[in-house]
């Protein structure tokens, strides 16, 4: 055996392995690519008719650890590898046994596609064809997180219908307090007007130095007044407004105080001077527009409005019209909650305690009927929802 | 034109198929040597050993009858160079002849003897004339064999021959002697054909050759064009071969040309009515006709496994060692094989004289044979183009069996030693069955 | 030892031992498949048959067979390496250096050593496993079953085997990618090995083409009740019978000397395989045709030879 016989050995060694390993590999890798294939279309004769995509991929992420409800998530993409949403898988636990249910998220996570409940639980189907196809009309675009319109807070019963006001046109109407109350928040109301009736009014206010708006600093717990905290409140107060039509109604008390809402602790008396103005505003149809261009950046204005957070009803004294800032609330507030907090801690301890699965409810976004007489189904199946939204949360980084 | 070849047997296509013998050179450098002594056996042809002439201390020229034969199966011995003899004594030749030879010292004055002039009027000798000539020349079949040339026309011109074949096939790998007389001095091949001819009474010539040699084929059609008109009685034709050992086997060329095989101890003068001539014998009797110059040299070649050959023409009788003097790295050689490299004899002593029978000398650098068992592969059937079946004789003769190896026509080995070449175990077939061979012939002769 | 120089002075470039050597590369690309679907289990194994086989021959020879020139065999590594592409890959260490054995001892070296052996030496081995370990041997691991999957080496039980059938898609029957013997089934890579030896000129394709070919026109006749055509694709690409023809039926020592005897051996072979096919099993139609058919060697090298030069009959007169 020669030298030329070991280098044409090593040659066609060299060779055949190469030969070898591109067949096995090339072999391998087409098998990979058929049975990607086939998982995709298995994929998408699962999830086609939630959310129809190209491609679905598997997220894997350590969020799912944290949310034992949410079975698997994965994310679809067209063609162009665009993400078109979220496919959820959620299974929770209900009186009944499980709900498994499939829902497709819309790509920035706000907003419902679609969704559809697979296993039954133990004692049979949850709804009928015909009432999922209500719940999914209802629920179609909804923005999550959904509850019920019956947790809604309200000691009102809704089918009390109350009049509309008189001469309201339709619109968007906006107030704003003229000037910071004390503890350095800027009211305003905002107010939507459709057919003559107020269908939507929002309170809240902007902090001067940090431009952080209230309801999200009581979320977020550094805003902090007594009873339920301040977003939940205000949201309250908003939604009876809707209810009732009239802020005669809301009965405020000469101290500024209502009490036939409930879990609405808070000074109400601005809120009730700038819901007035949207009033005459949509009597005058001087729109959210025009307030805002009459008034540049919105920040003059009057200043009679009152800081709401009072800490505990009673407290003082202050009537709902004078709107007086009171230089010494905010200290003694701070104290205050510091001390009332044993106090009132038997009634409302947990913050979250007016809430729909967890969520506070001002985070909640959309409110749906449900399916007359099967209310626990219903909410049994937007607790499926608002797990996904909890984990949607979790996983796309909201709110800290 | 059709290429013809040999069927019998199976070639391996890396054997010794030529085509695919890259080592093969096809130019051949011409060198003459001019040795210090030469040594030239009395026996250098198939026949009987002639008589020495001469004594020690004579004078000879070159071309002076040193050897004269005895009979007709002999041919005169002429000196090859001019000298003074200085030894006179029996020599053992590597094809294990024994017989008187004469030694000559070189004189270096290259004295020619007065006989050898060049001929005017060589076109008009008359057969007879040339009949005398072929005689007086000392030629022997140059291919190998050596049967007297002389005596192969007589034999031919009884048994009424009607063709004659002048082998230009070369019949070893890495020869190319007589192709060099093709190259260059195809006409002069073609004269001594032509001569050859008329003696035999032949009216048909027809010039073998191997495809792989384009160029010699050339020139050897543009001097039969040439010349054609000179020898309007003679049809004259260029037969091309298939390349493959042993295409100059004179069994397999008569095979491939007329497809008979002639059955052993037939000659193809009786079988075919065809008689086989050698290029260089062509050669060397057109040179005596010419010049009235014996044969006192011939084209050897020189080549080997690892180097580039070129021929020599040497001088009859000179010393392998003084040829291989100017060989690069010969002495480096693991054997020295007087002949060529597939039927050589491999040469212990490098003082052996060049014969005229002697075609090549080779050098073997590097022999490693592969030593295994048997691995009943049966390359050696397929190699063997006469159709024996080598490892089973090899067998029968370890085990001894004689008669066994007759059924099995162990008489008609050629010996070319193509079962040995492809032998993957490295067996030596070709020898142990060329040996019984011989045996065997010559207990069925006796 | 100097040998006495005889002609010829040269020699053919491929002794023996380069073309056992050159058989065991086209060998490779196969034991690697199986290595790439089976793990370094299969190498592990390869590794303990060919030294088995290697040093059992090569010592056997060296004290039974004193006069032989040569005593390193390289065709024991082939046999060695066949053995272990022809047994599943769930077999134990021990079973393989059993059956080298056998191969070694009783079937090459009882009968004269390398060269002189009747049967194929791989083949023999792989029937007396099957008779002796039928259990072991008719284990079907699944392919990729990890790269280490090595704890049962000693014992040979086979690890959890694929639950279902896997699908014999076409992609399959090509990769090879089924369970059963650990490197037969992948029929590219033999023929990547099969160039290798064509382009040694190491491959006879006598016998390999008669075998094919009786294979496919006898399985017309032969199966005429149930002609499945993808089966029998799928039968002659994985099961073993590639492997068979090109490298059993090209084993230089255990095939007839003449090309018309090969292609009668082929031949005999394909139909011998069909027939076991219909009635045994697939294992017994892959290793015993070619042993049966090893048995008629010495009639087809008594009998058919060239035809010598001027005599007149190729088929050997009988001697009264």
């Amino acid at each position: 055996m020669t030298r030329a016989f070991f280098k044409g050995l090593t040659i066609r060694a060299v060779i055949c392995v190469v030969l070898t390993f591109v067949f096995l590999l090339s072999c391998f890798w087409y098998a990979d690519n058929v049975s990607r294939a086939e998982k995709q279309e298995e994929y998408q004769e699962k999830y086609g008719s939630l959310l129809m995509a190209a491609e679905y991929r598997m997220l894997h992420t350590d969020v799912l650890e944290n949310h034992e409800a949410v079975k698997a998530v994965y994310s679809a993409y067209d063609e162009t590898g665009r993400l078109l949403g979220y496919i959820v898988d959620v299974q929770t636990r209900t009186a009944a046994g499980f709900m498994h249910t499939q829902m497709s998220i819309s790509d920035n996570g706000e907003n419902l596609l679609n969704i559809r409940v697979v296993d039954e639980g133990e004692n049979g189907q949850y709804f009928t064809e015909d009432q999922m196809e209500i719940l999914r009309e209802q629920l179609k675009g909804a923005r999550i997180p959904v509850a019920l319109r019956r947790d809604l807070p309200s000691d009102v019963p809704y089918q009390v219908d109350y009049d509309p006001l008189l001469g309201l046109h339709d619109g968007v109407y906006y107030a704003r307090a003229e000037k910071a109350s004390s503890d350095g928040y800027t009211d305003y109301c905002e107010m939507e007007v459709r057919g003559g009736r107020i269908v939507r009014v929002e309170w809240d206010a902007e902090n001067e130095q940090s431009h952080t708006m209230r309801s999200s600093d009581s979320i977020s717990g550094e805003y902090k007044v007594s009873g339920n905290i301040w977003a939940e409140q205000a949201y309250r107060l908003c939604n009876h407004l809707v209810l009732v039509q009239d802020t005669v109604k809301l009965a405020m008390k000469s101290d500024g105080k209502t009490e036939i809402i409930e879990g609405v602790t808070v000074d109400i008396s601005t809120f009730v001077m700038l819901a007035n103005q949207c009033i005459e505003y949509s009597r005058s149809s001087f729109t959210k527009e025009k307030y805002l261009s009459d008034t540049g950046d919105g920040s003059e204005g009057e200043h009679e409005e009152q800081p709401e957070p009072t800490p505990v009803p009673g407290d003082t004294g202050e009537t709902a019209e004078t709107a007086a800032p009171l230089p010494t609330k905010a200290p003694t507030e701070i104290e205050v909650i510091g001390g009332e907090d044993g106090v009132v801690s038997g009634e409302n301890d947990n913050v979250l305690s007016d809430s729909v699965d967890g969520i506070p409810m001002s985070e909640i976004r959309s409110f749906i009927d449900g399916l007359e007489g099967d209310a626990t189904n219903s909410a049994a199946l937007l607790t499926t929802v608002n797990e996904a939204y909890k984990f949607m949360r979790e996983y796309l980084n909201w709110v800290g | 034109m059709k290429k013809l070849t040999f069927k019998t047997g199976f070639m391996p296509k890396d054997g010794l198929d030529f085509v695919h013998q890259r080592k093969f050179m096809r130019e051949a450098l011409l060198e003459v040597c001019s040795p210090r002594e030469v040594t030239i056996p009395m026996k250098q042809h198939a026949g009987t050993a002639c008589e020495p002439v001469v004594s020690v201390g004579d004078e000879v020229a070159m071309g002076d009858l040193i050897g004269k034969p005895t009979d007709m199966m002999g041919v005169p011995v002429h000196a090859s160079i001019s000298g003074t003899v200085t030894r006179i004594d029996t020599i053992r030749l590597p094809n294990k002849v024994s017989c008187k030879a004469v030694w000559i010292k070189n004189d270096l004055r290259r004295r020619v003897s007065s006989k050898i002039q060049t001929r005017k009027d060589y076109t008009k000798l008359s057969l007879d004339d040339l009949s005398k000539l072929l005689w007086a020349s000392g030629i022997c079949g140059m291919g190998g064999e050596g049967v007297p040339t002389y005596n192969k026309c007589m034999r031919a011109r009884k048994a009424g021959v009607d063709t004659l074949l002048v082998n230009c096939t070369q019949s070893e790998p890495f020869l190319s002697c007589d192709l060099h007389h093709i190259r260059v001095n195809a006409s002069k091949v073609l004269e001594g054909a032509m001569a050859l001819s008329g003696i035999c009474y032949v009216k048909r010539v027809i010039f073998c050759i191997e495809d792989t040699w384009a160029d010699e084929i050339d020139a050897l059609t543009k001097a039969v064009e040439k010349d054609r008109s000179r020898y309007m009685d003679r049809r004259i034709e260029v037969q091309v071969f298939k390349s493959r050992f042993p295409q100059g086997c004179q069994q397999l060329l008569i095979k491939a040309l007329y497809d008979v095989e002639l059955p052993l101890g037939k000659e193809p003068e009786e079988e075919v009515k065809t008689v086989l001539f050698n290029a260089s014998t062509c050669y060397a009797f057109s040179e005596m006709i010419e010049k009235n110059q014996p044969l006192t040299s011939r084209i050897v070649t020189i080549s080997g496994d690892t180097i580039t050959g070129h021929n020599v023409l040497v001088p009859i009788g000179t010393s392998v060692s003084e040829i291989l003097e100017r060989v690069p790295g010969a002495h480096t050689a693991q054997r020295i094989a007087w002949g060529g490299a597939m039927t050589g004899v491999a040469i212990e002593r490098l003082d052996v004289p060049i014969i005229k029978t002697t075609t090549a000398i080779t050098i073997i650098r590097k022999f490693e044979p592969p030593r295994t068992n048997c691995i009943h592969c049966g390359a050696c059937i397929g190699a063997c183009p006469v159709g024996l079946s080598p490892y089973l004789l090899n067998r029968l003769i370890e085990l001894g069996q004689t008669e066994a190896m007759q059924s099995e026509s162990v008489e008609l080995c050629i010996a070319c030693g193509a079962c040995s070449y492809v032998c993957p175990a490295g067996i030596e077939l070709s020898t142990n069955i060329a040996k019984a061979a011989h045996r065997v012939r010559r207990s069925a002769a006796r | 030892m100097k040998r006495k120089q005889l002609a010829p002075h040269i020699h053919a470039d491929q002794p023996a031992a380069e073309r056992y050597i050159y058989v065991l590369l086209a060998l490779l690309p196969a034991f690697l498949g199986a290595v790439f679907y089976y793990g370094i289990r299969v190498a592990i194994l390869a590794a303990v048959s060919m030294s088995c086989f290697f040093f059992s021959d090569f010592l056997i020879s060296k004290h039974m067979y004193p006069d032989h020139a040569f005593h390193v065999d390289y065709s024991s590594l082939v046999s060695g390496l066949l053995l272990v592409l022809m047994i599943p890959a769930s077999a134990s260490v021990w079973t393989v250096i059993l059956a080298a054995l056998f191969g070694s001892v009783l079937v090459k070296q009882a009968f004269g050593g390398a060269g002189a052996n009747i049967f194929n030496p791989a083949l023999a081995s792989r029937a007396f496993l099957e008779f002796a370990f039928p259990v072991q041997m008719s284990a079907k691991e699944a392919p990729f079953q990890g790269t280490w999957h090595l704890q049962s080496l000693f014992t040979g039980e086979p690890a959890a085997s694929a639950a279902g059938e896997t699908t014999v898609g076409w992609m399959n029957i090509l990769s090879g990618r089924l369970p059963g013997m650990c490197g037969v089934t992948v029929m590219v890579l033999i023929l990547i090995g099969m160039v290798v030896l064509i382009e040694r000129r190491i491959f006879r394709f006598e016998a390999p083409l008669a075998y094919i070919l009786a294979l496919v026109f006898g399985y017309v006749p032969f199966y005429w009740d149930a002609l499945r055509f993808d089966a029998f694709f799928a039968w002659i690409a994985c099961g073993g019978l590639i492997l068979v023809a090109v490298f059993m039926l090209n084993d230089c020592t255990t095939l007839p000397l003449d090309p018309k005897g090969r292609f009668i051996f082929g031949f005999g072979a394909g139909i011998l395989t069909l027939i076991l096919y219909r009635f045994a099993n697939s294992t017994y139609a892959m290793v015993f045709p070619v042993l049966m058919m090893n048995m008629t060697t010495p009639i087809f090298d008594h009998y058919l030879r060239p035809r010598a030069f001027s005599r007149t009959s190729w088929f050997r007169e009988v001697q009264k």
